[in-house]
């Protein structure tokens, strides 16, 4: 009888631990933050660490078992490469290797990574979509404009920036391409979070964040692109990232290739009329060696983010890419720089994402663009419905079920006390 | 749409509360052969009563109409007007806010200061008055302008609903009564069908030629067609109800229900607050949720507009041809408080299914439209049970005065949770609000098993206690057996 009560009581305990861990989320382990940005800069003798117009940010989450590395490259063409290694391994930069675009300018010192993937924004599209189509591929090619990013010449704003063992930000600023300039007010803009903590943003789309991943925050607004012909009326904006995974070599099958998902979730509390979440997934067996890339459908068209002033953000398939030696943004970007030459044996892929919906009087209508994507080592998180919900839907629901308890047990007492005949006539 | 509390398809309330329903057979003879001018032309032809009652029906269809156009277009509204969804919701509190106060002014203004002639015309000019500000609003970009309008419509409104039941009393009487009464709310119901169904496809056509809140404004004016045709029937029936008068030499149609005496108040059982508390609780989850949800059913289930106003419109059209048939089944089978109680369980599963699912919103709506016609049929009747005759017409002003408060103030709250928490909690919020319809359901029944029980009654039993009820009072006032029963409050039976 006794080990009996003790298993009840036992699963009892568990049962209720299992629903405060799905009530209370993702229980993901402990982690410190630590920051370098331009670890041992050197121009011709030169102290370059501090420089902004020189970024390459190297941000390491310490585990008990391993480190996470995000390293940030914002020279050219935006790009991140994470990695996961032992916690010995070090982190180190050629500078002068890495100036002048050579291979393997980064590297890690040490016990080398465990799993590796790299992506980077190298093309911004502007197009002119004259039948309000909405997307790039239903717009006629004549009328798209590529524009290679490593032509951005960015700056870090550090007057902005937190730096601290729990809450890195950073954001960098594109005024110019190609020595011409974004447009009077024009600029582009990246801003990059990682925390410690999980939680939800505390920017719309209110998107939920733990220790693993980092949120990218861009700003597009009142950019004027060098348009071959006259500045089209009818502007929409789309980006292109190539994504590589360390160890996806050419050839391989079409199951380990990265895979693009639409979760829809009932939830929307953190983002009001949003239902569901896009997620670009590496399909790579066992849970933690996988990463991600995750943004909601929604964007918006003012730099102080609103609700009524929302648009969608359309995706599109997970294209094959191969790599093209006379694209210079890939061969001065941060993939080339450390992959090297092996770069040349990965599976490319590219991503492409396009703003805009119908009748929303396209870019031109503010003009700007705000964005939001997470990304990050393992699984991508899934919100979770709040606790108030629960509390509510238990109240609501709990109080008619009692009432009916309490009363259908009193009424049936009263009925049987009661003696017979009365029962005949009624009151 | 509140005004359906009057015309819910059943029979126990209304026309038998009046002292003046006989009328016309004892008066003037006819003259003349019953040939064709007798068939279309005498008020007393069957025919000529049917014309009547066309008109008596699509008296109310211009304002169910328009009701709901807001709803329909909800994201041409957000877009073109450039508001959030808490502002967008007020266009249905503003139509709320005049009714608090009208439903007890209306009828009074109907029967003692215009007559129901020429107040009904008053209602109708006011109802094209409001859709014209309320277009002027879109066209000219002033959103108060707009709140202006709906405010001016909303009186006219549900002032019409009240000159739509008291024609009906004068021109049908007794078992009639009950089917004119289901019609006019069906018509009303497709009114409003007939708003969701088409008004996208009319903004779309205007979008060709005028863009943005311009060609709002103009599809608002075209919805206001409607209402002229309302006011042209108010006014062909003010003609014929005043031939009809001079010909069978009527008396003036008395009040369909009685004066509005606030001393009233202080004697109305607990059973009824309970009721007036089920109903607002009831209503507001089903009202400013139709009127929220196109969008809800865009976004959730990536709907085109058309299918998410279809989609929509559904609880209007399953309760134009489901009331008639529960009015029918509550009259047969009686145990009200039952039916109301199955239809608030049912209503909670529909919107449960759309918060926590992802279940084809067809399935919910089908179903919120099937409770919410039980709900009215059983639920209105049973104000009658509970409150003496002479108090009817107090007890309906202030449930329809707390039912127009409590949609006013819930539309708006709607809104705001809208935008600031999303969908989920709005489901939530509106299930919150059906748990506490279910907790007084449960309280007027805790309450009326308590006390007389009539409300979980069969018809026939209640006729029966009645009877008894009666006859007892006979045998101890005077001693002698009477064979006359006070009329029941079911009357018709």
């Amino acid at each position: 009888m006794e080990m009996y009560l003790q298993f009840r009581k036992r699963t009892f305990i568990l049962v209720l631990l299992s629903f405060a861990i799905c009530v209370t989320g993702n229980v993901s382990v402990f982690r410190e933050l630590r920051v370098n940005i331009n670890p041992g800069c050197d121009f011709e003798g030169i102290n370059c660490t501090s420089w902004t117009n020189i970024s390459l940010v190297h941000i390491r989450s310490d585990g008990h078992n391993d480190s996470l590395h995000f390293v940030w490259s914002f020279n050219g063409s935006p790009s991140l490469l994470l990695a996961r290694t032992p916690p010995q391994t070090t982190f180190s930069v050629n500078w002068d290797a890495f100036r002048n675009n050579s291979l393997n300018s980064i590297k890690f010192n040490g016990p080398q990574p465990i799993y590796t993937f790299a992506y980077t924004l190298n093309k911004v599209w502007i197009y002119n979509d004259l039948d309000d189509n909405v997307r790039i591929d239903k717009v006629n090619q004549t009328n798209v404009v590529g524009y290679d990013t490593s032509f951005f010449e960015w700056e870090r704003q550090d007057f902005m920036s937190i730096l601290s063992t729990s809450d890195v930000e950073l954001t960098f600023i594109s005024k110019k391409y190609k020595n011409h300039s974004l447009g009077p007010d024009g600029f582009f803009s990246m801003s990059i979070r990682a925390k410690e903590l999980d939680g939800y943003s505390e920017i719309l789309p209110y998107m939920l964040h733990n220790s693993n991943m980092t949120q990218i925050d861009i700003d597009f607004g009142k950019v004027q692109m060098n348009y071959p012909t006259e500045n089209p009326k009818n502007t929409r904006v789309a980006f292109t990232f190539t994504l590589v995974q360390g160890d996806e070599e050419k050839g391989s099958s079409d199951d380990t290739k990265m895979r693009f998902d639409r979760v829809a979730t009932l939830d929307d509390e953190h983002t009001p009329g949003v239902f569901s979440t896009i997620n670009v997934r590496t399909p790579i067996v066992g849970s933690y060696d996988q990463s991600f890339l995750q943004w909601k459908p929604i964007c918006y068209t003012g730099k102080i983010r609103d609700i009524t002033d929302s648009i969608d953000v359309n995706a599109y398939d997970i294209q094959q890419q191969q790599m093209n030696f006379s694209d210079m943004t890939l061969k001065n970007s941060l993939l080339r720089a450390y992959y090297g030459a092996h770069l040349d044996l990965l599976v490319l892929q590219s991503m492409n994402v396009s703003f805009g919906t119908k009748q929303d009087k396209f870019y031109n209508k503010t003009p700007h663009i705000s964005w939001t994507y997470m990304t990050g080592f393992g699984n991508p998180p899934e919100d979770y419905v709040s606790l108030m919900v629960i509390l509510v839907v238990s109240i609501g629901f709990g109080i008619p079920v009692l009432i009916i308890l309490v009363s259908s047990a009193f009424i049936i007492y009263k009925r049987l006390s009661k003696p017979r005949d009365e029962l005949l006539i009624g009151h | 749409m509140s005004s359906p509390l009057l015309n819910d398809g059943t029979d126990s309330f209304v026309g038998e509360s009046s002292s003046s329903t006989n009328f016309g057979e004892n008066e003037i003879t006819v003259e003349g052969s019953k040939g064709c001018g007798y068939l279309f032309c005498d008020p007393r032809s069957t025919l000529h009563r049917f014309i009547a009652l066309i008109f008596m029906c699509l008296l109310g269809f211009g304002s169910c109409f328009c009701y709901d156009n807001p709803g329909a277009l909800q994201d041409n509204f957000i877009n073109d007007m450039d508001i959030s969804t808490a502002q967008f919701a007020q266009l249905y509190a503003w139509y709320s806010w005049p009714n608090v106060v009208f439903c007890f002014i209306g009828g009074f203004l109907l029967d003692s200061v215009f007559g129901v002639r020429l107040g009904t015309v008053i209602f109708c000019v006011l109802l094209v008055l409001g859709q014209v500000v309320f277009a002027l609003g879109g066209i000219f970009n002033l959103f108060w302008v707009m709140l202006m309008g709906r405010f001016i419509f909303g009186i006219g409104g549900e002032s019409l609903a009240v000159a739509q039941n008291t024609y009906a009393v004068s021109w049908f009487k007794g078992k009639e009564l009950n089917m004119v009464f289901g019609l006019q709310l069906s018509f009303a119901r497709v009114g409003s069908t007939v708003n969701f169904n088409t008004i996208e496809h009319v903004y779309r056509w205007m979008e060709q030629f005028y863009k943005g809140h311009t060609c709002l404004g103009i599809v608002l004016l075209l919805a206001g067609l409607t209402c002229v045709g309302s006011l042209i029937c108010a006014i062909v029936l003010a003609v014929i109800d005043y031939r009809a008068e001079k010909i069978l030499n009527k008396r003036p149609e008395g009040q369909i229900v009685d004066t509005i005496r606030f001393s009233d108040i202080k004697e109305f059982p607990t059973s009824f607050w309970l009721m007036t508390g089920t109903c607002v609780a009831y209503y507001v989850a089903i009202f400013p949720f139709i009127a929220l949800g196109k969008v809800f059913f865009e976004r959730k289930y990536d709907f085109s507009a058309d299918n998410a106003n279809t989609v929509n419109g559904i609880v209007y059209i399953v309760s134009a041809f489901a009331s008639p048939f529960f009015g029918f089944v509550v009259d047969r089978c009686g145990r009200n408080i039952f039916w109301v109680f199955l239809s608030i369980l049912v209503t909670i599963g529909a919107h449960g299914l759309l918060a926590f699912t992802f279940v084809n919103p067809y399935v919910s709506m089908f179903i919120m439209g099937f409770s919410y016609s039980m709900l009215a049929s059983a639920l209105w009747p049973m104000v009658a049970l509970v409150v003496p005759e002479y108090q009817l017409g107090t007890a309906y002003g202030i449930m329809q005065a707390f039912q127009n408060l409590g949609l006013a103030v819930i539309s708006m709250t709607a809104g705001y949770i809208v935008d600031q928490g999303g969908y989920l909690i709005l489901e939530v919020f509106f299930l919150s609000w059906l748990c506490l319809a279910l907790v007084m359901i449960l309280l007027v029944w805790l309450e009326d098993w308590r006390s007389s029980g009539i409300l979980s009654m069969t018809p026939s039993r209640r006729l029966f206690i009645e009877q008894l009820n009666s006859r007892q009072t006979h045998y101890s006032s005077e001693g002698e057996v009477s064979e006359d029963e006070s009329p029941g409050r079911e009357g018709t039976k």
